[in-house]
């Protein structure tokens, strides 16, 4: 198979999966007025097709390769680089805060357990990294830790679910510039910018009859695509020009996570989730 | 040479308090289960803790700048900044790969079974079974193989028969807990006492890799259910990291750089339990990444 027909099979096929997955949770949460879930196509750890301004762009590598290649040319054969960790942890109980809990934990109060509760915790984890500390990307491996007490106090059968998603806000000084607008908002960036991660399919759903108690507990990870943040969606999605996006790059910035999301028919539960990041 | 050392100095006492809270938060999946599986015993202390766990927000409100101290770096980061410092900036190295194979199932050896595969017969479908397997898979790795952090990348296969012959709704369970033993000889003086078991070292540490799991299916009277998974889970702070060979194992800093500088076996262990389980069988793989040595 030629590269653009497979590029264009494989666009083809995501945006397939992304629409299932978008119909499903639309169902779903078809009753909530709370918690929009972020438009995954809006983070930029999902890439778009490559685009015709986009081959006309010099990538940032010595191989003569385009992001119609690789995908993502500007990190292209840069070796991987440790950045640092964080970690954040939020509660989930009829009564906060949880006896013996830590000082710096989130407690989300749950109200009836029959009703959607809804969350938002900002600013749960924070690294500051130095200038220059990477070229054209940051890389996110997000690791949830998921304990939960699934239960229905009710006479029928229920779903339980919880489903969250994290967010990583990034503020750096070029983003400071009035001048500088952000295309998915309207308005200047203020310093800032906040990035959906794709890991807002951390759904779990349960089928529970009558008067069923279960806990499970859960450990995986979630790996960059696109990356958290990179050059290319820079200046693709936000509109920033090369060398605004360059700039970004060679100066501090501060990473926060912050996590929103709903649940419902959870009797208490919790989330620790650690993040690691890597650069090029 | 010997020499004394308390068990738990003063200077450990808060990194100690930290550990106290990392573990309270690891159990805390074992207390919501116990409703439900009351028979079954919370891991060892030096198991149920991993090294892989940030320390909880309480550990990271302490930041440990103040009582791990950093490896000189180009970028002048701490631990305060960058959550752990040492291998800030340096790249990553493939360090080699490893996978075990288990099965707990009705008759041992299975007809079918992975290669190397370890077996252990099933008790009462309705009963727990508990398992402890050691050593099922193993890595040598030379002196000075990474600088001051091994990385998992754990990817565990997991197949499930649940049943439930009861008459009577159940809740077909598999917990398991994957561990690595790091065999290294700077920790075979005797008067390095591991401050999780009050013990020396002899050697050896075993460590959790955060990465237990608690799988459960409800049963209704007489259904029957397979599952299986495919996941990965990466490591947070690292399998085995500089700070928290010095934080968390109270070693001193040229103790924690001889023990990276050494050569080390990693044994891969797993244990857990299940209920209502015919057949369990995972399949426990791992590659190991490392920061480069400048």
């Amino acid at each position: 198979m030629r590269m653009p027909t497979l590029l264009a099979a494989t666009a083809a096929a995501i945006a397939l999966a992304s629409a299932a997955v978008y119909a499903e949770r639309l169902d779903l949460f078809a009753s909530s007025t709370s918690a929009d879930p972020p438009p995954a196509e809006r983070s930029p750890d999902l890439p778009p097709p490559p685009s015709i301004e986009d081959e006309r762009r010099l990538p940032l590598n010595d191989f003569g390769v385009t992001n119609a290649h690789v995908g993502d040319a500007d990190s292209f054969g840069r070796g991987v680089r440790w950045l640092g960790l964080s970690q954040g942890l939020v509660y989930f109980d009829t009564a906060c805060p949880r006896p013996g809990m830590p000082a710096a934990a989130t407690c989300i109060r749950l109200g009836s357990l029959t009703a959607e509760t809804a969350f938002d915790a900002p600013d749960l984890a924070r690294i500051e990294l130095p200038a220059g500390s990477t070229a054209s990307m940051l890389c996110h491996w997000l690791s949830p830790l998921v304990g939960l007490t699934h239960q229905n106090i009710t006479t029928s059968r229920v779903y339980s679910y919880l489903s969250y998603w994290p967010t990583v806000t990034v503020r750096s000084d070029v983003l400071d510039d009035p001048m500088l607008i952000n295309p998915l908002t309207g308005a200047p960036f203020g310093g800032q910018l906040t990035i959906p991660l794709t890991s807002h399919g951390g759904m779990v759903q349960k089928a529970l009859e009558p008067g069923v108690m279960l806990a499970e507990r859960s450990r995986d990870s979630q790996t960059c695509v696109g990356g958290t943040i990179t050059r290319r969606a820079l200046i693709e999605t936000y509109g920033l020009s090369p060398a605004q996006a360059n700039a970004v790059f060679a100066n501090p910035m501060q990473l926060s996570i912050g996590m929103k999301g709903v649940l419902q028919n959870i009797r208490y539960g919790y989330i620790h989730f650690g993040v690691r990041f890597v650069g090029d | 040479m010997t020499r004394s050392r308390p068990a738990i100095s003063a200077k450990n006492r808060l990194p100690l308090l930290a550990v106290g809270i990392a573990i309270g938060l690891t159990s805390l999946g074992v207390f919501a289960y116990r409703e439900l599986l009351p028979a079954v015993d919370a891991l060892p202390i030096e198991e149920a803790f991993s090294m892989d766990l940030p320390m909880t927000a309480e550990a990271a409100s302490m930041r440990i700048e103040n009582t791990v101290p950093t490896q000189p770096n180009p970028w002048g980061v701490t631990h305060e900044m960058v959550g752990e410092a040492d291998s800030f900036g340096r790249d990553s190295v493939y360090l080699g790969a490893m996978a075990g194979h288990i099965a707990l199932s009705a008759t041992c050896p299975r007809s079918n079974p992975m290669p190397g595969e370890q077996c252990q017969v099933i008790g009462t479908n309705n009963g727990v079974t508990r398992f402890d397997f050691r050593n099922i898979a193993e890595m040598r790795l030379p002196a000075a193989s990474a600088n001051a952090l091994l990385c998992q990348w754990l990817t565990p296969i997991v197949s499930i028969n649940y049943r439930n012959g009861t008459s009577v709704r159940a809740a077909g369970t598999l917990y398991y807990a994957p561990t690595v033993t790091v065999l290294n000889p700077a920790l075979n003086d005797p008067a390095l006492i591991n401050p999780l078991t009050g013990r020396p070292f002899n050697g050896a540490l075993t460590t959790g890799l955060s990465s237990q799991e608690r799988l459960s299916m409800p049963l209704e009277p007489g259904f029957a259910i397979a599952e299986q998974t495919r996941k990965s889970s990466v490591c947070v702070a690292g399998m085995v990291s500089r700070s928290r060979l010095i934080q968390v194992y109270g070693l001193s800093e040229a103790e924690a750089d001889r023990f990276l500088a050494s050569p080390m076996t990693l044994q891969f262990n797993v244990s857990g339990f299940s209920q209502y389980v015919d057949l369990a069988v995972l399949s426990l793989n791992m590659r190991l990444m490392g920061d480069a040595r400048m």
